[in-house]
């Protein structure tokens, strides 16, 4: 998984591919834009100043001309004269510029009049008027000049930039003098006399038999510095742009993959089974939040199904767990686990109870084996052996004194099979033979033993088992109590009830410590007991004194 | 002379028994029987005995059976237990069945002798032994007790003071069953049918 490129870096270059052409795009159309509309409002302006420019100096020259032509002003000269004077054959009548012939360099205009048969009345002038309205340079800028070209391609009226240079030394060829000799009005981008690059407006100007180009212009650099502030600005906004947008691609690009990556770490923490962790996200977008949703819930499905799962390995059964959906393997996995560790846990509990009971029932054989082995073959033997001690010719003292010991080991003999396995149990039942083992300890101890019996239909006689149980019991609660627990008061209840029977022994003893082991094998002997027939067997002990309470079901 | 019949499963016992009574004048063994049916077997053959010594745990017909049987068939037999068991029951039981007398095992000739002739006079005999666990196993029998144990008076005062089963289980940490154990004793004790009736007559008698 380490090659692949990351969702950050695609995010950041779409981003970035989508907004930045976009964004040059834009400022490219806006600069061209601009830049067209700097162009028209130039030109525009320039025709407009040029336009001025021409009619005023047509008026001027036309009312020159009237003024010339009215009154007597020059000189009268002949017509060849005037013809080598203006290097001239025909239209000798009219303007002529003169300026190439005449002055070092300075623009010259000659008017000229025919007064009669080849005599000519001539006028010189110095278009300072001309250069006047020329200088006048309203709306032109730094750079902007209007200046007039002769046919000769040389300027007539001085240039702004070279004002101590005579007009006359300069040529210009330049496109616009070249249209507007072509009798053409219009505008352009040219080179000029200078050879820098304008933005010009021109037109052929005719007065009189005056041929000039009239031409405004103004230099691109100067007409365009809004343009390069423009570009310069734009530029500017262009980086910063760029700028912002990688920096919030990058932004976005975090706040997307952010959540994934830490995603990924849950989901590696659960992938190595670790799944003790609280998921406190809250990641920007609703896809992101509805997936930690669901990983949120996938992960509280999972820590329950293993809560579950570690309750079965704990082998507590009793625990429950509710599938989490129809596909749910691991749970139905698990559930059908529980139920197979039940059912073995329930037969390795029958089988256990099976055997307690076999060794139970053994021992209880075994007691009732030695019981009447004592009852039928020592007593018998015993009371033979009195019976024989009577019938001989004994001296009265030895005769009572083995009578007596006879009648002691009787008497021993009887409790001995008392304790093993009263008779009575079994022809009269339970509460009869606790009645009499009562009776038996009564004069034995000076703790006050009663014995309660509330009697049901069996008439306590529970049948074998029940009754050796419950006779097991009695027998040991009245032997601990009277051996240990220093009580005052014994009271043993024994309530036939109509499926079952209860035991309840209490006293009013020190009590003892229920969870010492060395109390021991008594006690997990009741229990035993009480498990074989599938009783319930309660214990509490404390310092004002121990109860124990059995409850046996009957044998169906 | 008194006819005696021994029925006793422990032929060494049966035959010392009547081997000490051959020497007396005034008892005359008629048979030792090996258990109940051989006794009865005998009696429906035309046998007849004054007084019968029986013996109580017997293979195929115990004594308390016999008795059952003689006191139908045979009411003029007067039955001696003889036994080995010292326990009020067997001597409650055997009075039940109509047995006139009851000895332990160990009984000397004298006292054997004296309660086959008291017996056969149709009087009861029972030595002080046997009277005092008869007594006493008919007392706890009749018994009706009237008291409370501690422990009841307890839950008692708790009951009419209005606490549940739950409650009071908690308050004397025992379980509940121990609890509803020792009410369900109370009212047998009382003989009455529920807790109300169980709480006025407790205050009667001023258990509580």
């Amino acid at each position: 998984m380490k090659n692949g490129i990351s969702i950050k870096f695609w995010v950041v270059f779409l981003v970035n591919l989508l907004f930045v052409p976009t964004i040059l795009l834009v400022s490219l159309f806006f600069y061209q834009q601009f830049k067209t509309s700097i162009d028209e409002r130039v030109l525009l302006q320039l025709t407009s100043i040029r336009g001025l420019k021409r009619v005023q100096i047509e008026d001027f020259l036309e009312r020159e001309w009237s003024a010339f032509e009215q009154g007597q002003e020059g000189e009268l000269i002949e017509e060849e004269e005037l013809s080598k004077l203006l290097d001239k054959r025909s239209e000798l009548e009219g303007i002529h510029d003169v300026t190439g012939l005449r002055s070092g360099g300075l623009l010259k205009l000659a008017f000229v009049k025919k007064e009669e048969s080849r005599t000519f009345r001539i006028s010189y002038e110095d278009g300072d008027e001309i250069k006047k309205i020329l200088l006048e340079r309203t709306g032109m800028g730094k750079s902007g000049e209007s200046y007039l070209v002769g046919e000769d391609f040389r300027l007539r009226s001085r240039s702004r930039f070279f004002p101590e240079k005579a007009p006359y030394d300069f040529e210009c060829r330049s496109l616009g003098v070249l249209e507007a000799f072509n009798q053409k009005e219009g505008k352009g981008i040219y080179d000029e006399y200078r050879g820098v690059e304008v933005y010009g407006a021109y037109q052929f100007l005719n007065a009189r038999g005056l041929k000039w180009a009239i031409l405004s212009e103004i230099d691109t650099e100067e007409a365009l510095e809004p343009l390069v502030a423009l570009k310069k600005n734009l530029i500017l906004i262009l980086v910063l742009s760029i700028l912002v947008i990688f920096i919030l691609s990058l932004f976005l690009a975090g706040a997307l993959t952010r959540p994934l990556l830490r995603m990924k770490y849950y989901l590696d923490r659960m992938s190595h089974g670790d799944y003790d962790f609280e998921i406190n996200a809250s990641p920007v977008g609703y896809e992101m939040r509805i997936m930690y949703d669901s990983l949120s819930e996938m992960v509280a499905k999972f820590k329950s199904t293993i809560a579950f799962s570690k309750e079965i390995g704990e082998m507590n059964l009793a625990a429950d767990y509710k599938l989490i959906g129809e596909n749910d393997t691991l749970g139905k996995s698990l559930l059908s686990m529980k139920e197979q560790l039940r059912k073995i846990n329930e037969s390795e509990s029958q089988r256990q109870r099976e055997l307690r009971s076999a060794i139970v029932s053994g021992q209880e054989k075994e007691r009732l084996r030695l019981s009447k082995e004592l009852h039928d073959g020592l007593g018998p033997m015993l009371t033979h052996l009195k019976l024989l001690i009577q019938s001989q010719e004994l001296p009265a003292e030895g005769k009572n004194a083995l009578k007596n010991i006879i009648d002691d080991t009787v008497k021993e003999v009887r409790r001995m099979t008392f304790n093993l396995m009263p008779q009575s149990l079994m022809d009269f039942g339970v509460a009869k033979s606790v009645q009499n083992l009562v009776l038996m300890l009564k004069p034995l101890t000076n703790i006050e033993i009663e014995f309660i019996y509330h009697s049901g239909e069996r008439q306590g006689n529970f049948g074998d088992d029940v009754n050796i149980c419950l006779f097991r019991i009695a027998q040991e609660c009245l032997n601990n109590g009277i051996k240990h627990s220093a009580a005052e008061n014994i009271v043993l209840v024994l309530t036939e009830e109509k499926k079952q029977v209860n035991l309840y022994y209490s006293d009013d003893g020190k009590g003892f410590d229920i969870n010492d082991v060395s109390g021991g094998s008594g006690l997990s002997n009741m229990k035993a007991r009480t498990d074989v027939l599938g009783g319930s067997f309660e214990m509490s002990s404390a310092e004002e004194g121990t109860t124990i309470d059995v409850t046996l079901p009957f044998q169906k | 002379m008194i006819k005696i019949g021994i029925v006793d499963d422990h032929q060494l016992f049966s035959s010392g028994l009547a081997a000490m009574f051959s020497n007396t004048e005034k008892i005359e063994v008629v048979g030792t029987y090996g258990d109940g049916e051989d006794f009865l077997t005998f009696l429906e053959s035309g046998g007849e005995v004054d007084v019968v010594l029986l013996d109580i745990s017997m293979p195929k017909i115990g004594g308390l059976e016999v008795l059952e049987i003689l006191r139908k068939t045979k009411p003029n037999i007067k039955a001696i237990m003889l036994s080995m068991h010292n326990d009020g029951n067997y001597i409650v039981q055997s009075v039940r069945n109509g047995a006139l007398g009851y000895l332990l095992k160990n009984a000397d000739q004298e006292e054997l002798t004296s309660a086959i002739i008291t017996v056969y006079e149709g009087k009861k005999y029972f030595n002080r032994e046997t009277t005092e666990l008869l007594l006493n196993n008919m007392a706890v029998e009749g018994e009706v007790v009237k008291k409370l144990s501690p422990r009841e008076r307890e839950i008692l005062e708790l009951i009419a003071e209005g606490f549940t089963t739950k409650e009071i289980a908690e308050k004397l940490f025992i379980s509940t069953r121990t609890v509803e154990t020792h009410r369900v004793n109370m009212l047998k004790k009382l003989n009455v049918k529920n807790s109300a009736e169980l709480i006025k007559k407790a205050s009667e008698l001023k258990l509580i």
